[in-house]
């Protein structure tokens, strides 16, 4: 089941030279983006880039949903920097392979007769030393034409609908348990598409589930084992094991700027965060959804609101954005007040998950903009015991 | 003694790419393609840290962290969650599971250094 490197260096040349056309080639249809980027998830899916089938997914949700270009461009950067990572990988496997080629030594003799048989097959590939491992040399052995009918193949496979790729998958497994008939090359072919799938349509899966149940049941005896010994099994998780009942809202910040700043990087945008909160401390309930929705708040702020730093420039304003989280308490009643130095966030695009549970505990949104500020007020969030700390928290500003 | 890293995810693409920084901050080697081939090899030898990848067959990350964590010396590794979503409860219920970290895809070298050094790993 290992790599196909000839479809997997295919993938990514198909996969830059796609994304070159969307985002070098001027304005292009709806229909025409779309379709490359379906070719690209087909690739990914074939080559099981789970990573790269999902940013491009998320692009496909973007176009589909009318959402401004720019914000599509960035989007399609991440697919880019995810394939260019996938072809250092390559690169480097590839580069290995090398290394195997200049370790080569003299092939036995019944070596030989398989050599002949595979230049006969049209292979020109040497004989390596045994050491290498048996996908690498499936992958250099197989014929060109070989891998192109293998590849067709795969993308016939692939699918436009779930219901497709069930049945795909159900085939998939029926083919790969008969590798007598349908050979090695099918059922690698196949097992990429097998686990893209829910794991419970995987027969496979189902097996290993079964030996896993074994294992964690004879796991669990061990540690009722240990139990009784009085011998802990259990890990002291860094985040678990604090017992407090009250968490400053400060301690979500460190949480927040990171989010943030990994966010930014990975769209190529330029943002600063800054903070501040007069002895903000939070029960453990209402902390944990406050964080959530944070979070998700500032995801949304970077990837929605601030736009690129060419973008921002060309209107005249500073390259870098940037988000100030304020937390006060005001009558028992917590206060947030959320600017950013972006735009367009509305109700709709709010309506999340996090942001219910926070509304389900009595929080009104406020949305207001002024000067192209967008301010997000949250109240009334009820907050009991809030021990008053001696001085203000200084603001803190971090950039990426 | 040189420290030791596990990385575990399916892509062996991945894999290299993420070997070649690991291995650059003076890390020992291990690789797994999935969770129950890197539980395996944690029973054997526990590293002290683990790259550790959301999506895999067989056993994915999130259900290697909870058994992991649960195993004698399971606590002591530093584990690195990887995701390429920028789904926050993803992120969150990984942390609640007992990762000490997260990165987002696609990550570079100094984003792994950061990491590990936030984690203690890097002097």
């Amino acid at each position: 089941m290992g790599d196909n490197l000839k479809a997997a260096s295919r993938f990514v040349y198909q996969s830059i030279s796609s994304l070159d056309h969307i985002t070098s080639s001027g304005p292009l249809s709806q229909d025409s983006v779309l379709d490359k980027l379906s070719d690209l998830q087909r690739g990914a899916k074939a080559m099981r880039a789970r990573a790269i089938y999902r940013a491009a997914q998320s692009a496909v949700d973007m176009v589909h949903k009318g959402q401004a270009e720019d914000k599509v461009h960035s989007e399609l950067h991440i697919v880019r920097a995810l394939v260019v990572q996938y072809q250092h990988g390559l690169q480097e496997i590839l580069g290995a392979e090398d290394d195997l080629r200049a370790e080569m030594v003299p092939p036995p003799q019944d070596a030989q007769a398989i050599q002949a048989e595979t230049i006969n097959a049209g292979a020109s590939a040497p004989m390596l030393a045994c050491a290498a491992k048996p996908s690498l040399l499936d992958d250099m052995m197989m014929p060109l034409d070989e891998a192109n009918e293998t590849d067709e193949a795969g993308v016939a496979q692939t699918i436009d609908d779930k219901t497709a790729v069930d049945t795909t998958v159900e085939d998939g497994i029926k083919a790969s348990e008969n590798t007598d008939i349908y050979g090695d090359e099918l059922s690698q072919n196949i097992m990429p598409l097998v686990q893209f799938a829910p794991e419970a349509k995987q027969r496979d899966a189902l097996r290993r589930l079964s030996v896993l149940h074994s294992d964690f049941t004879g796991h669990s005896q061990r540690v009722a084992r240990h139990e009784r010994l009085d011998m802990s099994a259990k890990p002291a998780l860094r985040r678990a094991a604090k017992p407090m009942q009250m968490i400053s809202f400060e301690s979500f910040m460190p949480e927040l700027t990171n989010i943030v700043l990994t966010t930014a990087r990975h769209l190529e945008k330029t943002v600063s965060i800054s903070y501040s909160a007069l002895g903000v401390d939070l029960n453990v309930d209402l902390a944990n959804k406050l964080r959530l929705a944070l979070s998700d708040l500032s995801v949304l702020l970077v990837t929605q609101s601030l736009e690129a730093p060419q973008v921002r420039r060309r209107r005249g304003e500073s390259g870098a954005g940037h988000i100030s989280i304020m937390a006060s308490v005001k009558l028992g009643e917590l206060s947030l007040n959320i600017e950013s130095t972006g735009r367009d966030i509305t109700a709709q695009d709010l309506e999340t998950a996090s942001w219910k549970q926070l509304e389900a505990l009595g929080a009104i949104l406020k949305i207001s903009r002024d000067d192209n500020r967008l301010c997000l007020g949250i109240n009334g969030l009820h907050v009991k015991a809030l021990p008053q700390k001696p001085a203000q928290m200084p603001m803190l500003e971090h950039a990426s | 003694m040189s420290r030791s890293c596990l990385i575990v995810d399916d892509s062996r693409m991945v894999r290299r790419v993420a070997g070649r920084i690991i291995r650059e901050l003076d890390f020992d080697l291990a690789e797994a393609e999935n969770g129950q081939e890197a539980m395996d090899q944690c029973r054997m030898k526990m590293p002290d840290a683990i790259l550790l990848d959301w999506k895999m067959p067989v056993m994915d990350g999130l259900s290697f962290l909870k058994r992991l964590r649960k195993e004698p010396g399971g606590d002591q590794p530093v584990i690195v969650f990887c995701t390429a979503e920028r789904d926050v409860y993803k992120i969150a219920e990984a942390l609640d599971a007992g990762a000490n970290e997260y990165v987002m895809k696609p990550f570079d070298s100094d984003v792994i250094q950061s990491k590990f050094f936030e984690a203690g790993l890097l002097g």
